[in-house]
């Protein structure tokens, strides 16, 4: 089984792989209820021996009917995450390391810093990236020697601040370099292009994208805009049904509780407190009426279990067996036609956060589902992906599906979405048999469309209204040199025209096509 | 012919697993079917057995037993020995012939050491048979067993017993003998089908054998049930190879076959642990060299674990990564390594759309490369199979593991034991041989002298060759490699397609009157009109109107080879009636002795007879046992004609009803598969062979056909203008360059793509 190792940089990306690996326990926790450390588990997490504090190695499921005995030995004993948390802030680590999830890390897999970056790219690109080059890699490098067989770093970042835009993009450069046959992927979350707290970001965002076109095989672009939506969308439908949900809450936590009974103790522990999203939720559902702002005021978790949902959903045929296997570096390899246009835009169906499980936002049908992945409220990113051009898509399909489903599907989005005309069946499936948490099954698209011109623009308008008068720009050219800025708008204005051109691009003419043919054969 | 499997791929893994488990299924239930009907025989022959002889019982059925093998061997080698003497003529020469084995004998010191023994062991094997031990009669109930079981399953399964079987196999020299009379068996009933063919005159003789056969193998199962022997000693193994870049699939399938009667050997498992990312280049050049190393020296283990090495069949898909870049890599390397081996390769062709974005790039590279090295492409298309599964089966939702069952089970209805069916224009010459095989089997020579014989032949590599191009003669009926030989007359043109019928659901077999007539009609429409679906056929487009582009545009076929499986094929209808008569006249005969003849089988019979005679004084020596075994299996037959005329009148009447509607009558009367064959001014492929086997499974009838023709030319066309469209963007083209596919190597593998092409298109008659 193949391993990921996960990085997660800066406050925001550390938030999500917060939501992510409390999201992943559960759910292995649900296939899985013995509590057996086995191949599936392995891709995210490793087993470490209590004494002896080395690696025990996953249960193969070919000694699955093995004597009890073996079972025992091969129990959770001490489970560690997969991952590094990277920050120049202790104050989420800090979070992290004391609530339920915090056993999954030790503290050589983290490295934080006392001073933020200050929204700065270039204080984390330049300066932090400089300063703890060698504790970085040595602390991925740590990760890395754990795996038999690596296969992918998945990067958790924000690209609007400070560090984990700078910091994040420094270490895909590293990455790149130090593991040139490891596939790289990045969930960039794209600051709100049209009200933003943080007056430098779109400095910093087309600055990372700059570095991140060229170090990273797949970029999955996530808006902070499109997530806020889709929570709230999400909640109306809620309190609509809130009765209901009261009895399955209910339910739901009983049900939990006799799952996780089984796993190790440790595990049982962080399942039985409450998730912070589930004790919030729960308070939002009782205090509903009295306290209606105080959600919208924090919905970052909400925002983030969808994140990591969907990360769940990319990597779960990598973890658990189904039909039609999908490994993750197919992704790119489907989806990325040219090297330069790896932004994938990502939706999902059905959409739920983790707590409202089966009630009034389960599907009517699977038909539903998939015209649902294509609608523009699904999408995880502001772009209307129906009205534009696609240059490839893939479907990663969970739960109780058959290739059947899936054909009849496609035959009917067929007609309805644009393919480029050198790709018209530019379709990939992937299903995988277990099911997400709490759903019968649920899909994820992963699409490569050309409506993702519309946040480029919008961020090079940003851009170049804040470069036109140099503004704030003094604070950069301290660390890095004026060319690093041309440089992204450069690589900005050329991907708009890769896409545009694309987007517009007109089939051959016969005679030309067969001219050409002639041409390369004869 | 044993056949090693090598599957790749998650594709490929899945439907070999599908394969090997429907197919040991199958064996199973057929292995129990015989097992019970002789067990019922045994049954009925104690009952009609006088029960004053309780006590004798056992032994006379001993010696019955020994007798008949006695005898059996002696008419086989009688065959064997004709063989021979075809090149040498006469009876007489034999006896020259060993002259000159005894003095190659005398020469070659060393070498007489093990023949010799051989000549011991035979020697002894006759003391043995007069006065059979009982210790000895155990090992060879359980050998009988063995045989039974090594016979159904050689072809796929490799077969392994406990060590304390293993050991007395090897030190008890009865057993050696044993083998090579099983191979002698299995010609034999070759030969006898033959004769139930078309030696209706000889019905009399094979009734006899066909008592003696019964009579052997009943007491065998008699005593297997009665010594309990047991099963779990032979372990059963896939000949397979699994190959795959993840781990996932392969775990799974070895899981599922805990429990199973049968497992895959784990030593011939490999996998990597990065899957090839549906890259053709990465599968080919990263995966390939490494595999083929590691998993090399298993295959050439299997191979020579074969009893009689057939070829390779590579089951892959040409979608994705993995099946496609190592299943080509896999046969080139395996053309390098096995040069004369046939190689099959089972692609699956994936969907239109949805499976893969860069299938197409895929295909044209596997299929480019595997036009190279292997001797034929079978491909299995997804859509075609998706369709039959939802419309003709009845599922509402279709699922791999259908589409894979349904893969499997035409695959075994192929691959299964079966035998040429000759129409009845050829009947006369089939005959002939038939008549001259069974003048031979009443030949009584030494035994002793034919096995000594056998085995010296093999030390003279002259007439080994020619003894075993006359067996090839037979056994190549069933071969793969003859298969191959078949459908791609030329190296041009090598993708095959399969069509068949019925396409019915188990459940509602029962409720559907199908009749070969229907069959046979829809799927020779199925195969002009490239419908892989038995509905809505185009029934306007014939081979009789002028070939026209859109008006008439029916396939051209370069070969076909036609499958039937059904219960009462082998009968030709013309002959019933007289069947029917002489099954009378057998009745009549076979109670008395025989010097009696009925009407009909006088003149034969009578010439049976002198042979026998003189035969008798030819072999003085053998005059006693020649006897004993006359008598001891008239009495057999006394024994056991009620129930076998009744099991012939069934048989009969179920001919009579099937009159009409038999395979032979239909297609021999030239309505359906009148093809029109494009090499037929080359005189290479005038006829359609057909075979046919009395096995079947799942259906009662069922009809295959694989083609080899132009209906591959709008899918490859199809292919080839998607990638060419693709390729001239140059879209994902750097990710094949990653792995070390040159621009001017993907150029090249189109310029063959478009040959192949322009091969297949100057079959089709222009306008």
């Amino acid at each position: 089984m193949s391993q990921s190792i996960f990085i997660q940089v800066g406050q925001c990306g550390n938030q999500i792989g917060w939501r992510f690996w409390d999201l992943a326990l559960k759910e292995h926790a649900q296939v899985n209820p013995k509590g057996i450390y086995d191949e599936a588990m392995s891709s995210l997490f490793r087993n470490v021996d209590s004494k002896t504090g080395r690696d025990i190695d996953p249960i193969s499921n070919l000694s699955i009917n093995a004597p009890s005995t073996f079972i025992k030995q091969h129990k959770i004993s001490d489970l560690r995450a997969r991952c590094v948390l990277i920050d120049m802030e202790e104050n989420v680590i800090n979070q992290i390391k004391s609530s339920p999830q915090g056993f999954l890390f030790r503290d050589d897999q983290m490295i934080m810093s006392n001073s933020g970056s200050g929204n700065n790219w270039a204080v984390g690109y330049s300066e932090y990236g400089t300063a703890y080059h060698d504790t970085l890699l040595e602390a991925i490098r740590r990760q890395a020697e754990t795996c038999d067989s690596l296969q992918s770093f998945i990067l958790c970042h924000s690209i609007g601040g400070g560090t984990g835009s700078g910091l994040g993009s420094y270490l895909s450069t590293q990455l790149h370099d130090y593991y040139p046959t490891i596939y790289r992927f990045s969930t960039a979350i794209f600051p709100n292009c049209k009200d933003d707290d943080v007056i430098t970001s779109p400095y910093n965002s087309l600055l990372s994208l700059n570095t991140l076109s060229e170090s990273v095989d797949c970029v999955f672009p996530l808006d902070n805009k499109a997530l806020t939506e889709i929570c709230e969308r999400i909640t109306q439908k809620i309190t609509k049904a809130s009765n209901s949900y009261k009895d399955s809450t209910l339910k739901t936590k009983m049900t939990n509780n006799k799952e996780i009974d089984l796993l190790s103790l440790k595990v049982r522990e962080t399942s039985v407190q409450h998730t912070i999203a589930d004790s919030f939720f729960k308070q939002d559902i009782n205090l509903q009426k009295n306290y209606p702002k105080e959600f919208k005021a924090r919905p970052f978790d909400y925002m983030n279990n969808i994140v990591s949902q969907m990360l769940l959903n990319l990597t779960s045929s990598v973890r658990f067996p189904g039909d039609l296997n999908v490994d993750i570096n197919e992704i790119s390899m489907n989806l990325v036609p040219f090297p330069k246009l790896k932004y994938i835009i990502s939706s999902l169906s059905p959409l739920f956060t983790i707590s409202n499980n089966s009630i009034s936002s389960s599907l009517r049908n699977i038909d539903q589902m998939f015209s649902d992945a294509f609608s523009k409220d699904n999408s995880l990113v502001k772009a209307d992906i129906k009205n534009n051009k696609f240059l490839a898509c893939a479907l990663m399909l969970r739960g109780n599906v058959e290739i059947s489903d899936v054909r009849r599907n496609i035959e009917k989005l067929k007609s309805q979405l644009d393919f480029i005309y050198w790709n018209q069946e530019g379709w990939k499936t992937g299903i995988c048999s277990t099911p997400s948490l709490g759903q019968p099954y649920s899909l994820l698209a992963l699409s490569n469309n050309c409506s993702v011109i519309d946040t480029f623009k919008d961020m090079r308008k940003n851009f170049i209204k804040l470069y036109k008068r140099k503004a704030n720009v003094h604070h950069y050219t301290q660390y890095i040199d004026q060319d690093y800025f041309q440089n992204a708008l450069n690589n900005v204005n050329n991907l708009i025209d890769e896409y545009t051109s694309l987007e517009n691009a007109i089939p051959p003419s016969e005679n030309e096509m067969n001219h050409w043919r002639k041409s390369i054969l004869y | 012919m044993s056949i090693v499997v090598i599957q790749i791929g998650q594709c490929g893994n899945q439907i070999g697993y599908n394969f090997f488990n429907t197919l040991s299924n199958y064996l199973n239930k057929k292995e129990n079917k015989i097992l019970n009907k002789k067990f019922k025989k045994t049954n009925t022959s104690t009952f009609t057995t006088t029960a004053t002889i309780t006590t004798k019982k056992q032994n006379n059925i001993n010696n019955e037993n020994d007798d008949i093998n006695n005898k059996e061997n002696k008419s086989i080698n009688a065959n064997i020995i004709n063989l021979i003497n075809e090149n040498v003529n006469e009876n007489r020469n034999e006896k020259s012939f060993k002259k000159i084995i005894n003095s190659y004998n005398k020469k070659n010191t060393n070498t007489t050491t093990t023949t010799t023994t051989y000549i011991s062991n035979d020697n002894d094997n006759d003391n043995g048979n007069s006065n059979s031990n009982n210790d000895d009669e155990s090992k060879d109930k359980d050998w009988n067993y063995w045989k039974l079981k090594q016979k159904l399953y050689q072809h796929f399964f490799n077969l392994s017993t406990s060590k304390s079987y293993q050991s007395s196999y090897t030190l008890s020299t009865q057993q050696k003998k044993n083998n090579d009379d099983y191979f002698l068996n299995d010609r034999k009933k070759e030969k006898e089908e033959k004769i139930i063919e078309n030696g209706n005159k000889m019905k009399y003789l094979k009734n006899n054998t066909d008592n003696n056969n019964n009579k052997t193998t009943t007491t065998s199962s008699f005593n297997n049930n009665n010594n309990s022997f047991s099963e779990t000693n032979i372990k059963i193994k896939a000949r397979a190879i699994l190959v795959d870049s993840e781990k996932k699939v392969i775990k799974n399938i070895i899981n599922k076959t805990k429990g199973k009667s049968w497992k895959y050997d784990e030593n011939n498992v490999y996998y990597e642990q990065i899957g090839a990312a549906n890259n053709w280049s990465f599968g080919y050049y990263m995966h390939g060299p490494k595999a083929y190393q590691s998993i090399k020296n298993r295959i050439q283990n299997e191979v020579e674990n074969c009893i009689d090495f057939d070829g390779f069949l590579i089951m892959q898909s040409l979608a994705g990564g993995t099946g496609s870049g190592l299943g080509s890599y896999f046969t080139e390397k395996l053309r390098q390594d096995y040069p004369y081996a046939s190689i099959l390769n089972i692609a699956i062709w994936p969907y239109q759309t949805g499976e893969v974005v860069v299938q197409n790039y895929n295909i044209i590279l596997s299929i480019g490369h595997l036009y190279k090295y292997s001797d034929a492409i079978l491909l299995m298309y997804n859509n075609e199979l998706h369709s039959i599964c939802s419309t003709k089966l009845n599922q509402k939702s279709v699922s791999f593991q259908q589409i894979n069952s349904l893969i499997s089970d035409t695959l075994i209805n192929i691959f299964l034991n079966k035998k040429p069916l000759n129409l009845p224009t050829d009947s006369n010459l089939s005959s002939g041989l038939s008549l001259f095989n069974i003048n031979n089997n009443n030949n009584s020579y030494n035994y002793n002298n034919t096995t000594i014989l056998l085995n010296q032949l093999r030390k003279f590599p002259f007439l080994t060759s020619q003894i075993n191009k006359q067996r090839q003669i037979n056994k190549s009926k069933i071969s793969m490699r003859h298969f191959i030989q078949h459908l791609c007359p030329l190296s041009k043109f090598k993708l095959l397609s399969l069509k068949f019928v019925p396409q019915i659901s188990g459940m509602s077999e029962q409720f559907n009157i199908t009749n070969w007539n229907g069959l046979l009609r829809s799927l020779s429409q199925m195969a002009l009109t490239d419908k892989s679906l038995d509905e809505k056929l185009n029934w306007m487009i014939t081979i009789k109107k002028p070939y026209h582009e859109y008006h008439n545009p029916f396939i051209n076929f370069i070969s076909n080879i036609l499958i039937l499986r059904g219960e009462n094929i082998p009968k030709p209808i013309t002959n019933v009636t007289k069947s029917t008569s002489n099954s009378i006249n057998k009745t009549t005969t076979t109670i008395t002795t025989t010097t009696i003849t009925s009407k009909t089988n006088s003149n034969l019979l009578l010439r049976e007879q002198k042979k026998n005679n003189i035969n008798n004084t030819n072999t003085n020596t053998d005059i006693n046992t020649n006897n004993n075994t006359n008598a001891d299996t008239n009495t057999n037959t006394n024994t056991n004609t009620n129930t076998n005329t009744n099991t012939n009148t069934n048989t009969n009447n179920n001919n009579n009803r099937n009159n009409k509607d038999h395979p032979l009558t239909i297609i021999s009367s030239n309505s359906y598969f009148n093809y029109q064959y494009v090499l037929d001014n080359l005189k290479l492929n005038s006829n359609l062979p057909i075979y046919y086997s009395n096995d079947t499974y799942k259906y009662s009838q069922s009809a295959y056909l694989i083609s080899n023709s132009t209906a591959i030319i709008p899918k490859l066309e199809e292919v080839i203008e998607k990638v060419i469209q693709m390729y001239k963007t140059k879209a994902y083209i750097y990710q094949y360059n990653k792995y070390g596919l040159t621009n001017t190597h993907f150029e090249k593998v189109l310029l063959d793509i478009e040959q192949i092409l322009y091969d297949y298109k100057t079959c089709i008659p222009k306008v």
